[in-house]
């Protein structure tokens, strides 16, 4: 036994009553309470080369003077994060409940505390047994693409550093996240309102279908008279099935995954409206053995976009553009403890049959390279370094590409 | 300035030496009887493989997962596992 280990070991042996979770734990009559979340800070430097019009690209542009550097302290892809978790166990069910808030660290207004609204990304409660699993009601993590943002290595750093292309001025300070790899190599899991079946584990093998909230996004689709006021006809569906194993030498997880949304909507008139099924399916893996890690994904979907689900998902007549992309990400640990890793993204969006490439100003791709250091300064703190260069392509053949670097932390509780 | 070059090579040292010495997460004996153990593997410094990597390390002769976690957040990680 690696004698780090047994130390660790013998430690805990003294410590029995410590909880396993790594949020604070305050027993609570019949409930247990976990007071969980991060504080997490970044110092940013961005470099932006082109300032062109690029629709749904994702690279920073010089501001409107021509300049192209700008610095920031903005917290990374994970805001802040104060989550309250509650779980007890009632007439034979597993009861939960979690509900989060996720604050930034940064506001460009004036007082430094009125333009950035704090976030609410989990309310939901759930309830179930190992024997035939969960079933969870309430907003969290949306079920398709989780598990790419989850295994993406700048999740806990900082990554792209875009905000939609906008001016460099805007992205690197002042927002409540970066986005990481999001629009770089799969579309964004988001936050969805949702009721939701989990299967118990069986055998590695685990399960979760649901449905969701259809309503969200659909002003992002494209069309000049999106919006999300119209009735949609279904829930969105989405599913995911993971196969986890471990081995001697290797360990990781497979993972298949879909959606399926009825999405309805207004085109270039406002009282013409198209409908159509937007679907979109993904495959991934994570595989570890020593001290490597390795992770691939690919994503192929009509009529869901890029980035974020429905963005720039249908040409100006209604019709579906079609979308893939995927990452390759490697990391190591050295013997200092730190992981270092190198990952490649692309995300790419085709044009309809009636779309012209050669005038199209609606982004081609994009695509990211991230290198970066995470380094346990203690159990529950985490340095960051990054360093990503992007790049977002236009069909017409022009683009915008920004270099970013970042160092920080992140403190979890 | 003797003494400013003096403090700044003290604490570039003590910065080195603690990057040096990262700190992994505990592995927890939860169940002696049973030789059942708990470790953590949050934040981003480790990944669930680094939890398995340590129960490879804390079980001479493999070991088995009993429960394995990962949270919607991607900040939590844990799994509980009995030596063989």
């Amino acid at each position: 036994m690696n004698k780090n280990i047994k130390l660790a070991v013998a430690g805990a042996v003294l410590a029995l009553s410590a909880s396993a979770n790594a949020g604070i734990i305050i027993p609570a009559g019949e409930w247990t309470i976990d007071i969980n979340g991060n504080v997490n800070a970044f110092a940013l430097w961005n470099k932006s080369d082109h300032n062109e019009t690029v629709t749904g690209g994702i690279a920073t542009r010089k501001d409107a003077s021509g300049e192209k550097n700008t610095q920031g302290i903005n917290t990374g892809l994970l805001p802040s994060w104060l989550g309250v978790t509650g779980k007890t166990r009632q007439n034979d069910l597993d009861v939960e409940f979690t509900i989060s808030l996720q604050p930034g660290v940064s506001d460009n207004h004036a007082h430094g505390d009125l333009n950035v609204p704090v976030l609410n990304r989990q309310t939901y409660v759930s309830f179930g047994d190992k024997s035939w699993g969960t079933i969870k009601l309430g907003k969290d993590i949306g079920i398709f693409a989780s598990n790419a943002i989850l295994n993406d290595m700048t999740l806990l750093g900082v990554g792209a550093v875009a905000n939609g292309g906008q001016f460099v001025g805007s992205a690197a300070s002042g927002v409540n996240s970066t986005i990481g790899g999001i629009g770089s190599g799969y579309i964004y899991a988001a936050w969805k309102g949702q009721v939701a079946y989990t299967t118990p584990n069986i055998n590695g093998f685990q399960a979760t279908v649901g449905i969701t909230n259809p309503n969200q996004g659909l002003d992002l689709e494209g069309t000049a008279n999106a919006t999300t006021a119209l009735y949609q006809d279904r829930h969105g569906l989405e599913g995911q099935a993971t196969y986890s194993f471990a081995g001697d030498a290797v360990s990781g997880k497979i993972w298949v995954g879909g959606a399926s949304y009825k999405v309805k909507n207004a085109t270039t008139s406002a009282s013409t409206f198209v409908e159509h099924t937007a679907t979109v399916g993904d495959i991934g893996a994570n595989v570890n053995f020593g001290n490597i890690g390795l992770t691939g994904y690919y994503y192929s979907g009509e009529g869901v976009g890029t980035t974020a689900m429905f963005l720039q998902s249908r040409d100006s007549a209604g019709s579906k553009r079609d979308s893939d992309g995927g990452y390759v990400q490697a990391t190591y640990v050295l013997p200092t403890k730190t992981k270092i890793g190198l990952a490649y993204g692309k995300s790419n969006l085709d044009l309809t049959s009636a779309e012209t490439s050669s005038s199209s100003a609606v982004v081609a791709h994009n695509k990211r390279y991230t290198v970066g250091a995470y380094h346990p300064l203690t159990k529950h703190l985490n340095l960051v370094a990054e360093w990503s260069d992007i790049e977002s392509e236009a069909h017409s053949g022009v683009k915008n590409e920004n270099m970013t670097i970042s160092t920080g932390a992140i403190l979890f509780f | 300035m003797y003494k400013i070059l003096v403090l700044a090579t003290f604490f570039f040292c003590v910065s080195c030496s603690a990057l040096m010495n990262g700190q992994s997460q505990p592995v927890k004996l939860i169940d002696n009887r049973s030789n059942t153990y708990m470790t953590s593997c949050n934040g981003t410094a480790e990944t669930m493989g680094s939890c398995h990597q340590k129960a490879r390390e804390t079980c001479d002769q493999g070991y088995k997962t009993l429960d394995e976690k990962i949270d919607s957040t991607g900040m939590f990680r844990e799994i509980k596992f009995q030596c063989k």
